[in-house]
């Protein structure tokens, strides 16, 4: 019955197109810089030289992986949170007004359960688009680029250099752990869509919250308390390039995580329990 | 507050309570496996390495390795330049010695040699001359008191005309000569060089810093 109904959630989530707003930006916004990077003068010359400065071949390196994992690092902070908060804030609060919650919930299915298959669904719809940023990104260079080894950026200020085999292992591990991202910003503004809102609502107080926490993220002078902002344990997947792997970094950004999307599914299912819905 | 309301909250108080009890046991689990310079001394204190015979010995050299390179790259270097396995070396055949260098070759060691041999005499002079400077200054940091540097690679201050030799022949030929403890040493070289080729600070030509 639980997959009768979560196949019903998902029907209903994949059968509007502003779901599919994320997935043909991700391609628009990747073929854009692939195209800028392959035929503008400057980005391909740039990496070029770092690439030739420090005695790489750089043929070897300027690939489709490379590409695709550049690409990765801004459309990972700006339109991933953007694209799963907007799907997060809708599946709730659209129905509330829609006004079909009310004939919903006069069938025999608990609010409770209600609230869990839209949270997996909606998990689902994050975890698809994570790895669809990873995949359309990787479509996109192939392109234009050959496939080879991958030079990545790894903060703070390291590059890693490593053949095609591993750099593709690391590519799809970053996406997975990428993923955990897109669930928990999804999470959040389906909190937010728990609570009597307008989705758009429900959407912006999400997008807000993260991005408050990577403003103070980013103030310098408040480097000590950044294991305190969300968002320190949302860029957990941009460690996968770190050498040697920090696994430990990495399991305690996933545990703290765990902390955080239960708090979240906690708070929308309390909120969404006791609210009085009218219409 | 309607009392199935209140027993909703106490059930969201409990599930919030154990989420967050599981999350904070795992920080604390993963906080706990992170390796550390101290855990790697101790684990280098507590084997009697003269004491061990046959595989245990190759095990115990195995995990040594593992648990260097394990550290985060600042504390690798620092456990490097300490070398707090001398007292195991001591008592190493030539096997050993060759089998505990050969685990401490950097990753992409010939990728490393050609990229290297790859760049103009200038930038390798630089690169050379940054790493010398860079492990001079974590041991003279370990070891505030010791005599001023002669010219050895154990006080990290690479004689001249071995400078030059890799700025000319490249890294390779001089590697290949070593063996034993000089090429553990030779090693940590390659590996500051591998870090300082891995960071833009010597694309943009900048000398090293203390």
């Amino acid at each position: 019955m639980f997959l009768l109904q979560l196949r019903s959630e998902l029907w209903k989530l994949f059968g509007k197109k502003r779901t599919y707003i994320g997935f043909l930006f991700f391609l628009l916004g990747q073929m854009a810089i692939v195209l800028l990077f392959r035929f503008g003068a400057g980005p391909a010359r740039g990496m070029n030289r770092m690439l030739e400065a420090n005695g790489y071949v750089a043929r070897d390196f300027i690939t489709s992986l490379t590409v695709a994992t550049f690409m990765l690092f801004p459309i990972a902070y700006l339109l991933l949170p953007l694209y799963v908060s907007l799907v997060g804030g809708d599946l709730l609060a659209k129905e509330a007004e829609d006004g079909t919650l009310r004939m919903i919930l006069s069938r025999p299915v608990s609010r409770i359960r209600l609230l869990f298959l839209k949270w997996v669904a909606g998990s689902l719809f994050a975890f698809v688009l994570a790895l669809a940023l990873g995949l359309s990104g990787l479509a996109c260079a192939a392109l234009f680029f050959p496939w080879g080894g991958l030079f990545a950026f790894a903060p703070p200020q390291v590059f890693r250099i490593l053949d095609a085999a591993s750099g593709w292992k690391y590519f799809l591990l970053a996406h997975l752990v990428l993923s955990l991202k897109a669930v928990t910003i999804m999470g959040l503004a389906f909190m937010f869509s728990c609570f009597n809102m307008k989705p758009a609502a429900a959407t912006i107080l999400a997008l807000s919250y993260v991005f408050a926490n990577m403003i103070l993220q980013n103030i310098p002078f408040f480097s000590d308390y950044a294991p305190w902002f969300l968002t320190t344990h949302l860029d957990l997947w941009q460690m996968v390039f770190v050498e040697p792997l920090p696994w430990w970094k990495i399991c305690q950004s996933f545990s703290l995580l765990i902390g955080f999307n239960t708090t979240f599914l906690v708070i929308g299912g309390l909120a969404f329990y006791v609210r009085d819905i009218k219409s | 507050m309607i009392p199935h309301h209140r027993k909703a909250v106490a059930t969201a108080a409990l599930i919030l309570a154990v989420g967050w009890g599981v999350a904070f046991a795992g920080y604390a689990l993963a906080g706990w496996t992170n390796h550390t310079l101290e855990k790697f001394d101790a684990y280098v204190q507590s084997v009697d390495f003269a004491r061990l015979s046959g595989d245990a010995r190759i095990r115990a050299i195995d995990k040594l390795v593992r648990e260097l390179r394990a550290l985060p790259a600042e504390e690798r270097r620092q456990g490097w330049v300490e070398s707090p396995w001398s007292r195991w070396f001591a008592t190493m055949n030539d096997q050993e010695k060759s089998h505990f260098a050969q685990l401490l070759a950097p990753d992409g060691l010939d990728r490393l040699a050609a990229a290297f041999g790859q760049l103009p005499d200038e930038r390798r002079r630089l690169l050379v001359r940054n790493s010398v400077l860079r492990l001079n200054d974590i041991h003279t940091k370990l070891n505030p008191d010791a005599a001023p540097a002669t010219g050895g690679l154990e006080s990290w201050q690479m004689p001249a005309d071995l400078q030059q030799k890799l700025i000319t022949d490249g890294i390779k030929p001089h590697y290949e000569e070593l063996t034993g403890e000089a090429r553990v040493d030779f090693e940590l070289f390659l590996e500051e060089l591998q870090q300082m080729m891995g960071t833009t600070e010597v694309l943009r030509g900048r000398p090293f810093r203390q």
